[in-house]
C-alpha cells in the first residue's frame, strides 16, 4: 500500500476534479489517500507567488472555464462554474476547509469532503454559513457543533500546522499528491502519479 | 485541411517539448501545424499576468526542473535543465524568435525550428551571438545578412504582429494551439488536441 498524501482546498475547481480519480488509484494502484486540506492563496503567498489568480484574468479565465469543461467531460463528471469568483467570502472558505478537520475527526471526513466540493462545483454555492451547515447536514454531522468546531482554537491550530506542514514539504498549489519525496502539481499530473505508482523506478531526483 | 496553429517561444522548454510532438500529431490526423513564434513575456502581459516568473519561485521552480524531466523521459528526448539557460542576455530570445521569421521567408522554417530548439533545450547551447551565427546557416544566410534581417524593422513588425494576433485571439501563456478557434494551452494538452482532430475527422467520415 503506497501512502499518497493529497492536498486540496475546496475552492479548487482542480481540486474537485481530481477526486473522481481517487477511486482508480485505490483499487488499481493500491493508494492509501490521506487527505490534506490546505489554504491556496497561502501556499502561493508562501513562495512569494503573487501573480493574480487566472479567475481575474478575462483571457485566462475564459479559458479556465473551458479547460475544466473538458475535463469534466472526460471524466464524465458534473462541473458547474459559479457566476463569479470575485467576490467569495474567504473567510468562509476557509471555514468551510476547517470543517473538514472537524469532520475527519468524527470519521466523516471524505462525506464532507464530497458534499463541500457538490455545494461549491455542481450546486454553484458560495462558502458562507448557510452552506457550511449544508454540508455538515449532509455528512451526517451537526451542523451547529461543526460550525462551533471549525472556529475552535485547536482547529484553528490544525489548519494552521496542516498548511505548515504542507509548504514544508514544497506544496506551492492545489491539488497536488505527494509519495515519498515524490510531488505531482495538478489534476493534469495524474498520470504522472500513476506511472509512479506502478513503476517506483519512475521516481525523478534531480 | 485541418490547420493547427502552434504558438511557442524558444526560451520555453515546454514549448520545446510541444514542437517535438504536434508534428507527428497534425500528420496523424490530416492537419498541418502553422507555426507562430511569440514572446511570451510580451503574452504574458498582454494578459495581464504579473509577479515573479517561475525561476524566482524556489519550490515551484524546483517542481517544474521535476516535471520537464517526467515529460523529457516520456518523449524519449534530451532536456536540459532550465537553469543552464535562465541567467543570460534577455534580448537574445526574441532575436532567435525573429531569426524563425526570416527563417521562415525562405521555406527554412522547420529546419531553423528544430536547430534553434536542439541546441538551446537539447544542448544547452549558450543564447548569444555565436548561436545566432550558427542558425544562420540553417537560415541559409551568411551570418551578417542574416543578423541585419533580424533586427530590421520588417521583421520586428512582423514580430510584433504575431503577437498582438496571438494575443487578439485569446493566447496567454505558450505553448497553445488553436483549432478550429478552440484554445488549448500547455505541452499537456497535446492529448486534448489530438482528442480533438480524432472526432472531427470521425465526423467527416460520418
Amino acid at each position: 500500500m503506497a501512502k499518497v498524501d493529497f492536498y486540496f482546498d475546496f475552492l479548487s475547481p482542480y481540486s474537485y476534479l481530481a477526486t473522481f480519480r481517487l477511486p482508480r488509484l485505490r483499487a488499481e494502484f493500491g493508494a492509501e489517500i490521506v487527505f490534506h486540506v490546505v489554504d491556496l492563496e497561502a501556499a502561493k503567498q508562501a513562495i512569494g507567488n503573487t501573480r493574480p489568480a487566472s479567475h481575474l484574468l478575462p483571457r485566462k479565465l475564459r479559458y479556465l472555464k473551458t479547460d475544466l469543461a473538458r475535463w469534466a467531460a472526460r471524466y464524465q463528471a458534473p462541473l458547474a462554474f459559479p457566476e463569479t469568483l470575485a467576490h467569495v467570502d474567504l473567510k468562509a472558505a476557509a471555514r468551510l476547509n476547517r470543517g473538514f478537520l472537524y469532520a475527519t475527526r468524527r470519521g466523516a471526513g471524505e462525506a464532507y469532503l464530497t458534499a463541500a466540493f457538490a455545494a461549491l462545483w455542481q450546486a454553484r454555492r458560495e462558502p458562507s454559513e448557510a452552506t457550511l451547515k449544508d454540508v455538515a447536514a449532509k455528512a451526517g454531522l451537526d451542523p451547529r457543533e461543526l460550525a462551533a468546531a471549525a472556529d475552535a482554537p485547536e482547529t484553528i491550530a490544525e489548519y494552521a500546522r496542516e498548511n505548515l506542514e504542507a509548504q514544508a514539504r514544497g506544496v506551492f498549489g492545489v491539488p497536488t499528491f505527494v509519495v515519498g519525496d515524490q510531488l505531482f502539481w495538478g489534476n493534469d499530473r495524474i498520470d504522472f502519479l500513476e506511472e509512479y505508482l506502478r513503476d517506483p523506478g519512475a521516481a525523478v531526483h534531480l | 485541411m485541418t490547420q493547427i496553429h502552434f504558438y511557442f517561444d524558444f526560451f520555453s522548454p515546454f514549448s520545446y517539448l510541444a514542437s517535438l510532438r504536434i508534428g507527428d500529431l497534425a500528420a496523424r490526423h490530416g492537419a498541418t501545424v502553422v507555426y507562430h513564434v511569440v514572446d511570451n513575456q510580451v503574452i504574458k502581459r498582454n494578459a495581464g499576468t504579473t509577479g515573479r516568473p517561475n525561476h524566482a519561485l524556489p519550490p515551484k521552480y524546483r517542481y517544474l526542473r521535476a516535471d520537464l524531466a517526467r515529460w523529457a523521459r516520456r518523449y524519449g528526448v534530451p532536456l536540459v535543465s532550465p537553469e543552464s539557460v535562465s541567467h543570460m542576455d534577455p534580448t537574445i530570445p526574441p532575436r532567435i524568435g525573429r531569426g524563425f521569421l526570416v527563417a521562415r521567408r525562405r521555406q527554412k522554417e522547420l529546419a531553423y525550428l528544430s536547430a534553434a530548439y536542439r541546441k538551446v533545450w537539447g544542448e544547452a547551447a549558450e543564447m548569444n551571438d555565436a548561436l545566432l551565427r550558427e542558425l544562420a546557416a540553417v537560415a541559409g544566410l551568411p551570418a551578417a545578412d542574416f543578423l541585419k534581417a533580424v533586427d530590421s524593422d520588417e521583421i520586428r513588425k512582423e514580430a510584433e504582429r504575431e503577437i498582438a494576433e496571438a494575443s487578439e485571439r485569446g493566447v496567454f501563456g505558450v505553448p497553445s494551439v488553436i483549432v478550429n478557434d478552440e484554445l488549448f494551452w500547455g505541452n499537456d494538452r497535446l492529448d486534448m488536441v489530438e482528442d480533438l482532430l480524432r472526432d472531427a475527422s470521425k465526423g467527416a467520415r460520418a
